[in-house]
């Protein structure tokens, strides 16, 4: 069955899984939605690299769709305050 | 007082190299320990862990972590341990360790955690073979926890974890994945495991920072897309002291 004919349902978790499994992300906290032809990805990753190959990989399993890589990239600045406990 | 730096779910791979070590002389002067709440690595390769270890290699306050379901995907668990005890970093799994900060003694008891869910939404050890040792997998890590939280005899007592062990701090996760983020039995342990002082966890990174143990212990999500930030730091006042010691901390291991 082509990416056209599947549920989106299932197609969802066929790329959180490709996100998860795949060697090359393993990314277990990229969400994922389907608006029409469009697969919408959201969430945070650390470097370009993981971004790009995020993209890469979701192409290749629904060529069919428009791949809208929304994650945000970068690191995280250093600590506020300290919590007192 | 204690001052703790912690952070969990680097997810460390060589593109990330040099992006910790910007932060090195800050935690160096502002925390006595870093505490790292496992997922070490991207995905368990031992490159990975090789330029976590390179990062962390030097630095002159004691790290000590454990690893997280991210570090034993490619079965190179060990290697990664060995890869960070050599530059250094205490890689808890059921043991425990005891450190001096100053003249207060303080105990870090690390497990990695296991799933399995929450009171009464939780599996059983019961039916199938996989469902019997997916759950008899986190009863046996719970009672190395809390037999390592026992044998402390310390000012205070710190238990370092990947998984929760509360349902607090998985707030804006999805109720479905609970029973894989973590286990009640966790909680168990650390109430039972006598007068614990602050729990750290990572790997629910949906979830939020503050949460407590039915028992009232101090639990932080440290994971870092929940923290936003490099690490985080908590400030311990050993009870009954009072007394805040601004010293250079870290003097000796036992």
């Amino acid at each position: 069955m082509s990416s056209e004919q599947d549920p989106k349902q299932y197609l969802v978790a066929r790329i959180r899984e490709a996100l998860a499994e795949d060697g090359r992300i393993n990314e277990l906290n990229v969400d994922v939605s389907i608006a029409g032809m469009k697969i919408v990805l959201t969430g945070h990753v650390a470097s370009d690299e993981r971004r790009d190959s995020i993209t890469e990989v979701v192409k290749e399993l629904a060529p069919d769709y428009e791949v809208m890589n929304q994650t945000s990239v970068g690191t995280f600045p250093a600590a506020d305050e300290a919590e007192s406990l | 007082m204690v001052r703790i730096a912690a952070v969990g779910d680097v997810h460390f791979g060589p593109d990330l190299s040099g992006t910790l070590r910007p932060y090195m002389q800050e935690i160096e002067d502002k925390a006595d320990l870093f505490l790292i709440a496992g997922d070490l690595t991207r995905a368990g390769h031992e490159e990975e862990g090789a330029a976590l270890a390179k990062e962390l290699r030097g630095f002159s306050v004691p790290i000590l972590a454990v690893l997280g379901n991210h570090d034993y995907h490619l079965d190179h668990q060990d290697r990664i341990a060995k890869q960070l005890g050599d530059a250094g970093v205490v890689v808890l799994e059921g043991e425990s360790t005891v450190l001096m900060v100053g003249d207060r003694s303080v105990g870090i008891a690390g497990v990695k955690g296991f799933g399995g869910g929450f009171a009464g939404a939780c599996g059983s050890d019961f039916g199938e073979p996989e469902m019997k040792a997916f759950v008899g997998h986190t009863k046996s890590v719970a009672r190395r926890l809390e037999d390592s939280l026992r044998s402390l005899q310390t000012d205070l007592k710190i238990a370092l974890l990947h998984y929760s062990p509360i349902k607090g701090t998985l707030l804006g996760e999805r109720l479905e994945v609970y029973p894989f983020l973590g286990s009640y039995l966790l909680a168990e342990a650390i109430d039972s495991g006598g007068d614990v002082d602050l729990v750290l966890h990572g790997h629910a990174h949906s979830g939020k920072e503050k949460g407590l143990t039915p028992g009232g212990v101090n639990v932080r999500n440290v994971a870092q897309p929940v923290i936003k930030h490099a690490f985080n730091l908590y400030h311990l006042d050993p009870a009954g002291t009072g007394s805040i010691d601004r010293g250079p901390g870290f003097t000796a291991r036992v």
